[in-house]
């Protein structure tokens, strides 16, 4: 398959997803956030080299623009003008205010980018030799720091952990 | 709320589908500004080479002006030198579009921080690498065309002098103001990634 098609499939499969992290990383930004990991997913598309899943590469590179774009300045400088035409917005519409993703993002503001990354991937029912393959931490730590948010939500918000 | 609703919110924020008939225009899209993206990286290390060029041009231009004087010569060949180090000094220094997003989080920041380091090294030693044989070229070049003209060389020399100290003011202001604070963040967030880690180096 060609990088277009490649691309293409990525896109169907995990555009939501790709929107999630922007707007739990920049709620105000998302839009910018969403394009800035579209480019660098098809900028890095030819380095795939199936050594891992394409989802678990998707999140390393999503993750990876998302942790870092308050501090890239890169980002900054190269980010590039939205023209007439073009929106990320489109794909997919915009929850509105005070939505049913309500309880996620009041979640996720209490959380340091570290632990929104772990929260999102063990939210998404990531192995945790995945969750290790893309964050670059052992499974033990992982653990570790999966209980640990779970405490600290159960503290802030009376979090039931029963359902996971 | 318990876990339950976060992971049905996130459920619900991975659900949402992009209009197909969407899909090609927005490829489009993407494909444009990915060419639009890679074209002003070059652009920016095409200034920086085309203005040392320039800078060497107009010397070679000026070259009836001086040639009688030898210190003004040695002022404009150091110059030029110091134009040829500065282009192999930035052409040289890792562009941060080449650092791999496809490596774990934990690499990549590592990667960044890195990069990052460097880049404040390059900056807080550009009075080394910049201005020194910049100023100093400056100077043989002015005081060799102000000849016996003390006043002419002094203003000229004052000029350049200020103008040295103030482009090394700017560039540690940005390593104070904007590289640095980014470093430390993500020096933080490396630390925070591998807190748990009872492996961690």
């Amino acid at each position: 398959m060609d990088r277009q098609t490649v691309f293409l499939q990525l896109l169907a499969e995990n555009a939501g997803r790709w929107r999630g992290i922007a707007r739990v990383y920049d709620r105000q930004g998302a839009e910018d956030l969403l394009q800035e990991i579209l480019l660098q997913i098809w900028r890095s598309l030819p380095g795939f080299r199936q050594q891992s899943s394409l989802k678990t590469w998707c999140y390393r590179v999503a993750l990876n623009t998302a942790m870092t774009w308050r501090r890239s300045e890169r980002a900054r400088k190269t980010r590039l003008p939205i023209r007439d035409g073009f929106s990320p917005a489109r794909i997919p519409s915009p929850p509105a205010e005070g939505d049913d993703t309500e309880s996620l993002a009041k979640a996720m503001d209490q959380l340091p980018p570290a632990d929104k990354a772990v929260l999102l991937l063990f939210l998404d029912e990531v192995s945790y030799a995945d969750m290790s393959e893309i964050l670059g931490i052992t499974e033990g730590a992982l653990r570790v720091r999966v209980h640990r948010i779970k405490k600290r939500l159960a503290e802030l918000f009376g979090v039931k952990d029963d359902g996971l | 709320m318990d876990f339950d609703d976060i992971k049905r919110d996130w459920k619900s924020e991975v659900d949402r589908q992009a209009p197909s008939d969407e899909m090609d225009r927005f490829m489009k899209d993407v494909q444009e500004r990915y060419q639009e993206l890679e074209v002003t990286v070059y652009r920016r290390d095409l200034r920086e080479i085309v203005a040392v060029l320039l800078a060497i041009g107009m010397f070679a231009a000026l070259w009836p002006i001086y040639r009688s004087s030898p210190v003004a010569i040695a002022g404009v060949a150091i110059i030029m030198l110091g134009g040829l180090v500065i282009i192999y000094v930035l052409l040289s220094a890792q562009k941060p579009s080449s650092l791999p997003f496809d490596v774990s989080v934990v690499e990549y920041c590592r990667g960044r921080l890195a990069w990052l380091e460097r880049q404040i090294r390059l900056l807080q030693t550009v009075a080394w690498w910049y201005m020194a044989p910049m100023a100093i070229g400056a100077l043989l070049f002015e005081w060799g065309l102000a000849g016996r003209s003390a006043p002419a060389f002094g203003v000229a020399a004052l000029v350049t002098l200020a103008v040295s100290v103030f482009i090394i003011y700017l560039n540690k202001y940005a390593v104070r103001q904007s590289l640095q604070p980014v470093r430390d963040e993500l020096a933080r967030l490396i630390e925070a990634l591998q807190a748990d880690d009872p492996d961690r180096a």
